[in-house]
């Protein structure tokens, strides 16, 4: 039977911006569900407030909204468009509960839409937890046994039926703060009577404790026709106690008899036919008791996740394509998988013939405040996969595809260390980022596997591998390089490690330990991921490395380029740069090139099979790519999209004679070497602010006072404003020196004079070596300081004039030319008392492509990739500027909900995972959006709280005239309340913390504050004043840390909720008439 | 499979002659599974046709579904790739619903061959080879694939309840010793 005729356009939800726990994943669902939907003829409308994302790039939908995911705003979208029907299952959480605000709005009615993938009242089953235990109890399953409190009595009634160890959660807290586990009467007691106290409601859930159980999540598709098949068993490596998403897992399980599996797999389908999932793709999570082997139900989601994305990627099954076709009718019989080029039919369970591991990747170390134990609360930013052909080879591999410095198992409890026993007995049963490392540093110090999994849970038979890995390492330890002989080698490396790793064991280097690998004829063949383990010949053109003998790589004698992926996401390096990868990778091959991927990052669109012709998913270190490079020998590498992470492999891979193209490394080095870079600055005659590159403490605070404060002040050669800090006086500087990086000759620490009341700007612009065009120029709305990543933009600038802007250009320009950019080129600048400085230039593709391809109409990552193949700008028709005639705002989108305790305050360090845009005839209705499209809300009435920092008071009587008239009451701290009192206004003073109670913490925990303006700056002024900034997060309240963060806020208010909503194409078609 | 749902079981040699088995008065008789090419088996599709015309209810699978088919009049052919796996889909003819099924098999029943009264009743949705067939007019059924095979799912389990069917129609009118399914 063919796909439903009655229907004919489709509302697709995306996921908004990326967030901790809701990544890029979704955009490679969203992606695959466009195309699969649109192939059959519907007419596709998409929602979704992320720039940065394929799904919203104009062709991939025929209507487009870049708009909040939110049902006021979706609302009008349906309103305009009238589709026949939505698709929730796409986006995330954040889709499915748009979904049913639209359903509890009455809006589906209203308007006549259908939702297809799942109905409000699967997705209701699914979620809700007692219609979740009624459900499972239907058939036969368990969930984990668990009951509501009210009280203390309850609590001690309701833990007979659950007794020790049992997890306590206080109702409606954030992020589930004041919980905890109890092992005894004495800490239940304790826990509970703090959660009643913590929870607003006085409620708490109280859980029995599965600490330590396996856990496994299986990915089921259903059909209409109630066709089930599993397309994958993923096993978590962490037990129970740490989320799935901070877990390491491995895919396919590796620890079930095939009665287990089947057990579980039974279970799995019987859920999806309970909670009513008729058409699509969900995950099924359970626990299993190790030493009963009872078996749990925890959850299910109905619909795609970040463990579809992963399963996807790690059999070769397009799970979100499939799910789209099911949702409009297909059933499973009626589809062929595409990966394989249709060799096999969607309803193929695939076998899997080697080993995927994930390894999540965190970011603590830009959040030192944050609890850095992983939980059951989801912390990590991003995550890397790896493909072996056995579990070792598999692990190695992700090790060293994370990019956090490892090669693979290296050591890093610290040698001699009096208390090693202490520090690893806590790591291991108290995991944090690096357990993995600690468990083989366990192994080196003797300490047997049964030791290590009582203290962890980990199975058994995977610290054996690991236990099997670190004796290899030892035995390599006493050998010589030149001992090794082929047989050696060989096994070294089917076990997976690193030419590096081995290298630093053997104690010579990478390129000896590669050269004599070579001498043996060692050399990874490839293999493809098939789905079918070769039972079947297939075409797919999916594949990883491992050492074997036959090679199935076939590579062609076609004209190819290779595109360098960004790896796992990260703050700082996420989906932004993979979307510029997918572009050149798309242009590439439409300019008649075979394309070429190479990366590791299981959520990406990158590593979806069809946008490149050849797909590698290799870590992206020197080994790994030279060795695909050798086999197939493009014409041309591509590396200023990735981000950082193929920049760093840019020196190696040209001394290996790798043809990288594009704007060649010495002009890399030329902008991002201090030294060289203020050459140019000087020899084009521009201006930067008063900096120097200092190696001793001495040499520092003697500079320090040439250039003068306050400072900003780095080590050299970061991404996205690592270890970052603004000083503003020599005790800071001493402290920052001393504290927060160990400066030396061979890393250096930069200090430049901070303008500290500066308009910052960024540009973008693509440059052929002879034309260069600006792609746009755009203006933070939060003054310098800020990290460009965390500070909202305007595009194009909303207060610059005409002059200012033309000068810029000639700038960034003179630039671009004299570095002879062939590729983009972002440049940050700042404008204080007319004067243009350049902060930096990155000869890169940088985090504004897409937003600024999105607002310009045109693909700024293509034209750059055509500009290296020597196509230039004339040739491809770009030739002028775009300046779009409508208002965009990219605003950050910061994950503090998910680090209580962390201070919400911006600087220079980046800190946000995600960005949304907003679009509007106005700046404020741009911004407006933007700030809803972020998820905040700002309540429009009550009482505003201002406090500023002496340099912004100038500026504070503006804010506090507009936030009278938008009729708020005004609160200040006593300094602030003086200036805006003198100028006649009506205002309260109140008690800084240090003032004396009742203070202003007193006041935001008493819900008497419903909006925060507080500035600050210095170390000191910032730690007194955060338990305000963290007091307001806790409380939902909206806080803004500038004072131009405070004014723009003031003209989205002043707008108010009358917004309109626009397609891109529209907005594309206007900017050409 | 069989013990679980109550029969009780008697295993006799491939080569046993069917008087010997119908003397044993059975309610049903099971085709078990190869290994290899089912038609040098004359011997069992020799017994197999006794079966048939006595009436008693008949379950093969694998090479015993191949020797029915054979039994019944229907030719065999060899793949050209044969089916090896516990992940393939294949299809209930009635129905429409797909079944995840453990294959492994190098012989296939030719679809093209069947008499009128044999039935395709599934297909593989692989290559579309036939992996179900049923005597419209005979308490006989075969099903290419291992619904009893561990590893693998369980998806064709319901077939031997089937077989159960059967053999309970088949006694219903003979007051037979027979346990009680449980």
């Amino acid at each position: 039977m063919p796909h439903r005729t009655d229907i004919e356009s489709i509302l697709i939800l995306g996921a908004g911006p990326i967030v901790i726990g809701q990544a890029c994943e979704f955009d490679y669902s969203g992606a695959q569900a466009c195309q699969a939907l649109r192939e059959e003829g519907f007419r596709v409308i998409l929602v979704n407030s992320n720039p940065a994302t394929i799904m919203t790039d104009p062709a991939m939908a025929d209507a487009t909204y870049i708009e909040p995911v939110k049902w006021q705003i979706v609302e009008k979208i349906i309103a305009k468009e009238r589709p026949d029907a939505i698709l929730p299952t796409m986006g995330g959480q954040t889709a499915l509960n748009c979904a049913l605000d639209l359903n509890r709005h009455g809006i589906l009615e209203k308007y006549g839409v259908e939702l297809i993938g799942a109905k409000c009242e699967a997705i209701d089953k699914a979620e809700d937890r007692e219609l979740f235990d009624n459900a499972m109890v239907a058939i036969g399953l368990e969930t984990p046994r668990h009951f509501m409190a009210r009280s203390m009595e309850d609590a001690f009634a309701g833990l007979e039926s659950i007794g020790f160890p049992c997890i306590i959660r206080p109702s409606f807290t954030l992020g589930g703060s004041g919980g905890g586990i109890a092992y005894n009467r004495e800490e239940f007691e304790e826990i509970c009577g703090r959660g009643l106290e913590l929870s607003p409601t006085n409620e708490l859930l109280i859980d029995e404790s599965l600490i330590g159980w396996k856990e496994y999540e299986m990915e089921v598709v259903r059909d209409k026709s109630d066709n089930c098949i599993i397309i994958c068993a993923i096993e978590n490596f962490d037990a129970m106690g740490v989320h799935t998403g901070d877990s390491i897992t491995v895919a396919p399980a590796q620890t079930l008899t095939d009665k287990e599996y089947q057990i579980m797999r039974n279970a799995s389908i019987a859920v999806l036919r309970e909670i009513g999932v008729e058409t699509g793709g969900s995950n099924v999570q359970f626990a299993v008791n190790p030493d009963n082997g009872r078996l749990v139900v925890i959850e299910m989601n109905p619909r795609v996740s970040r463990s579809s994305a992963l399963a996807s990627k790690a059999t070769g099954f397009p799970i979100a394509r499939v799910a789209a076709k099911l949702a409009i009718g297909f059933t499973l019989d009626e589809l062929r998988n595409e990966i394989t080029g249709g060799v096999t039919p969607a309803s193929f369970e695939p076998a899997i013939d080697y080993v995927v591991t994930k390894i999540p990747r965190f970011t603590f170390e830009k959040f030192p405040e944050a609890d850095d134990r992983i939980t059951t609360q989801m912390k990590s930013v991003g995550e890397v996969m790896a493909i072996g052909r056995t579990f070792q080879e598999s692990m190695q591999k992700a090790l060293r595809g994370l990019e956090v410095g490892m090669c693979g198992f290296d050591p890093i409890l610290e040698a001699d260390l009096s208390n090693a026993k202490a520090v690893l007995t806590r790591e291991l049963t108290e995991p944090g980022a690096q357990r993995i490392w600690f468990v083989a540093d366990a192994f080196r110090l003797g300490w047997s596997v049964a030791t290590v999994f009582d203290l962890s849970g980990i199975d058994p038979w995977f610290l054996a591998q690991i236990e099997d890995l670190i004796k290899s390492e030892e035995l390599l330890q006493t050998q010589q390089l030149s001992e090794l002989d082929q047989r050696a080698m060989r096994s070294l490396k089917r076990q997976g490690f690193s030419d590096k790793r081995m290298a630093q064991l053997l104690g010579v280097s990478e390129g000896e330990v590669l050269q004599a690998r070579h001498a043996l004829a060692v050399r990874p063949v490839y293999k493809r991921v098939d789905t079918c383990a070769a039972e079947f010949v297939s075409t797919t053109a999916y594949m990883y490395s491992t050492y074997e003998e036959e090679c199935e790589a076939l590579p062609s004698d076609r004209d190819k380029i290779m595109v360098l992926g960004g790896g796992p996401n990260r703050v700082g390096q996420g989906i932004e740069f993979d979307y510029c990868c997918v572009q050149a990778a798309l242009a590439m091959r439409e300019d008649g090139f075979e394309t070429i991927m190479v990366n590791c990052n299981p959520e990406t669109v990158s590593t979806d099979f069809n946008i490149s012709d050849r797909l590698y998913f290799e870590p992206l270190t020197f080994e790994d790519v030279i060795e695909v490079v050798k086999l197939e020998r493009p014409v041309g590498v591509i590396v200023q999209f990735g981000g950082q992470t193929p920049l760093n492999l840019v020196k190696q891979l040209e001394d290996a004679g790798v043809p990288v193209i594009g704007t060649s490394p010495d002009a890399i080095d030329r902008a991002e070497d201090r030294e060289r870079f203020q050459q140019l600055i000087e020899k084009l005659d521009l201006k930067q602010p008063p900096n120097c590159t200092v190696r001793s403490v001495e040499e520092g605070l003697e500079q320090a006072t040439n250039i003068d404060y306050p400072l900003v002040v780095r080590p050299s050669y970061v991404l996205g404003g690592r270890a970052m800090e603004i000083v503003y006086n020599e005790a800071e500087l001493q402290r920052y020196m001393h504290d927060a990086v160990k400066v030396s000759n061979e890393s250096p620490v930069l200090l430049d004079h901070f303008l500290s009341s500066a308009i910052e700007i960024d540009v973008d612009v693509v440059s052929d070596g002879q034309q260069v065009v600006v792609g746009a120029i755009m203006q933070h709305i939060e003054q310098a300081g800020i990290h460009s990543g965390d500070s909202a933009c305007s595009l194009p600038p909303y207060n610059l004039t005409a002059e200012v802007q033309d000068r810029i250009r000639e700038q960034v320009t003179a630039l671009a030319l004299e570095l002879g950019v062939v590729g983009l080129m972002n440049t940050q600048l700042a404008y204080q008392d007319g004067e243009i400085y350049i902060i930096e230039v990155n000869p890169r593709a940088s985090r504004t492509v897409p937003f600024v391809s999105k607002c310009i109409g045109t693909s700024l990552a293509k034209v750059a990739a055509r500009c290296m193949i020597g196509k230039t700008l004339e040739e491809q028709g770009f030739t002028e500027e775009v300046v779009p005639k409508t208002f965009a705002v990219k605003e950050a989108v910061f994950p503090f909900n998910k680090f209580p305790g962390v201070d919400p305050i911006l600087g220079p360090e980046m800190k946000s995972t995600g960005e949304v845009m907003g679009v509007g005839e106005t700046f404020a209705e741009a911004y407006a959006k933007a700030q809803m499209g972020a998820g905040d809300v700002i309540e429009e009435s009550g009482t505003c709280f201002i406090s500023v920092r002496d340099r912004d008071k100038p500026f504070v009587v503006e804010v506090a005239r507009r936030a009278l008239v938008l009729g708020y009451e005004l609160v200040a701290t006593h300094g602030t309340a003086a200036v805006i009192a003198d100028a006649g206004l009506k205002v309260m003073g109140v008690n800084k913390v240090a003032e004396g109670r009742p203070h202003i913490v007193d006041m935001l925990k008493n819900d008497e504050i419903q909006v925060v303006f507080n500035t600050t700056e210095g170390k000191q002024a910032i730690a007194d004043s955060s338990t305000i900034r963290r007091t307001a997060l806790r409380h939902g309240v909206f806080c803004t840390t500038t004072i131009a963060g405070a004014l723009a806020v003031c003209d989205a208010l002043e707008f108010g909720n009358n917004m309109s909503v626009y397609t891109l194409q529209d907005l594309h078609a206007d900017l050409h008439l | 499979m069989l013990a679980a749902r109550g029969c009780e079981i008697t295993v006799v040699p491939a080569q046993t002659p069917a008087s010997e088995v119908l003397a044993m008065q059975p309610d049903g008789v099971f085709l078990s599974n190869g290994p290899g090419d089912p038609e040098p088996c004359d011997y069992a599709i020799a017994a197999i046709s006794e079966f048939l015309e006595v009436d008693v209810p008949l379950f093969g699978i694998c090479l015993g579904c191949q020797l029915l088919a054979l039994a019944c009049g229907a030719a065999t052919v060899k793949m050209r790739l044969g089916h090896h796996g516990a992940n393939h889909p294949v299809q209930n003819l009635a129905d429409g619903t797909v079944m995840i099924t453990s294959q492994n098999h190098g012989f296939a029943v030719d679809a093209a061959s069947l008499p009128d009264n044999l039935t395709a009743t599934h297909k593989s949705l692989f290559d579309d080879s036939l992996q179900g067939i049923e005597r419209s007019d005979k308490p006989a059924f075969g099903f290419q694939g291992h619904p009893e095979a561990s590893p693998g799912p369980h998806d064709v389990a319901p077939l031997f309840d089937h077989f159960i069917e059967l053999m309970a129609n088949s006694t219903s009118n003979r007051p037979l010793d027979r346990k009680e399914a449980n």
